[in-house]
């Protein structure tokens, strides 16, 4: 079982990073990412090796996150930052796709696209992984990640060449 | 397009930028974007997109776990939160070297990676214009290390020069200069015995990445930078980190060696 405990720590740089992209309040995401540790390592007799540990925390901290955004819309405090707003500081700030930019970017996304986006294209996990921390069929994941990607692709590829004039 | 085969959706370019395709439907969309600007430009806005993220993200996964986090993978556990919560050292310090070991994924980026993703990205660049062709890579060749040094130095403002790799099994071929937004560079070409071009590029600007091994990688290539105490190295070949990270060692070896270093 100590050896199970290093495995689950070994996937805890990727929980935190993956619910610090949803939530971008680090502390309520380390709360989440705790409250996952806590009912995978209650839990830890209904993991069986030789099973996808990553994609059965990602589950746990999916559905406990899935719960609380239930919880909270039910309360009218939670409202979604203005991305285009974000945008265009940044914009006047640097002609580059600066980080920060893509995070307010990737947070004008709804839920569903951004969860795809990030456990795909940056905890690369495949397809079936996601499908099966999503709870949805793997085609719904690929639907997620075009219509989040060309959202994203709409708000910060303004491509890094700057604008030129053709001359005759 | 090829008359034959099913038309191109989105979703397939999903797939193809998330390497979920089967190979034959792959070289189909290979065949496909090679036609297709628009679709082109849009994978590769896909690419950037995800680099972006990964670089913007990559600083959580260097941080310290927080104890609180680590006791709870404890059978006996003390009562939850608040995060700041006083650990029990020894157990937490053992949990702390696991974790630190394992980092996984795109944790070689530092927080705030986009100047680092400039280099390397300008680091590929100078790979892909110079890094093929070995009668076009330089302007000066190797086998001249006295003027090849007062050159690059001269130009690099610091002393430098082109160091032997042959321990890495890379031999010199030669070396170019160049400049990008911020002054001069230079780029020095390496090959191996199988004669694939392995390129070094060099800027005066060790302020622009932080201290550490940073890595990116494109279809093609690869390119680990590092900062030493003058300059911005980046190596570039052909994909593989662990190869990179090797001939990296082997130039931070041979500059050591360098006198006035």
């Amino acid at each position: 079982m100590d050896d199970l405990a290093g495995m689950i720590t070994a996937e805890i740089p990727a929980l935190r990073r993956y619910a610090r992209a949803l939530m971008r309040d680090a502390e309520r995401a380390d709360d989440l990412v705790q409250d996952c540790l806590m009912r995978a390592w209650s839990r830890r007799h209904l993991w069986r090796q030789p099973g996808n540990l990553r994609a059965w925390l990602f589950t746990i901290m999916h559905n406990l996150y899935a719960n609380q955004m239930r919880s909270l819309s039910r309360q009218p405090r939670f409202a979604p930052s203005d991305a285009a707003e974000h945008l265009g500081q940044s914009a006047r700030q640097s002609d580059h796709v600066e980080t920060s930019e893509v995070l307010d970017a990737l947070h004008s996304l709804n839920d569903d696209q951004r969860q795809a986006i990030l456990l795909v294209a940056v905890e690369g996990l495949r397809y079936e992984e996601a499908a099966s921390v999503l709870g949805v069929p793997v085609g719904t994941v690929m639907s997620r990640l075009s219509r989040g990607r060309e959202r994203l692709r709409e708000l910060t590829d303004r491509g890094d060449v700057p604008p030129i004039r053709r001359v005759k | 397009m090829t008359g034959e085969s099913k038309p191109v959706t989105l979703e397939d370019l999903q797939a193809y930028v998330d390497d979920e395709l089967v190979p034959e439907r792959r070289r189909e969309i290979d065949l496909y974007l090679a036609d297709n600007e628009d679709d082109a430009a849009r994978v590769a806005a896909y690419r950037r997109q995800d680099q972006a993220l990964r670089v913007a993200l990559a600083g959580v996964g260097d941080e310290q776990i927080p104890e609180a986090l680590l006791v709870t993978l404890q059978d006996q556990r003390p009562p939850r939160r608040p995060l700041a919560w006083v650990p029990q050292a020894a157990a937490a310090l053992v949990f702390l070297a696991i974790g630190g070991a394992l980092g996984w994924g795109y944790g070689q980026l530092p927080a705030s990676g986009a100047q680092e993703q400039r280099f390397l990205e300008e680091a590929l660049a100078m790979h892909r214009v110079f890094g093929n062709d070995r009668q076009y890579a330089v302007e000066m060749a190797g086998t001249d290390g006295d003027s090849l040094r007062t050159l690059l130095s001269a130009w690099l403002d610091a002393p430098i020069m082109a160091p032997d790799l042959k321990t890495a099994g890379l031999s010199l071929v030669g070396a170019r200069l160049l400049a990008n937004d911020h002054g001069p560079a230079a780029l020095l070409v390496y090959e191996t015995a199988a004669g694939e071009l392995v390129t070094c590029y060099i800027t005066a600007e060790a302020k622009r990445l932080a201290p550490g091994k940073v890595y990116l990688e494109e279809a093609a290539a690869g390119s680990l930078a590092w900062p030493t105490k003058h300059h911005a190295y980046a190596i570039t070949a052909g994909p593989g980190r662990e190869r990179l990270v090797q001939i990296a060692d082997a130039v931070n070896a041979e500059l050591k060696q360098m006198p006035g270093w």
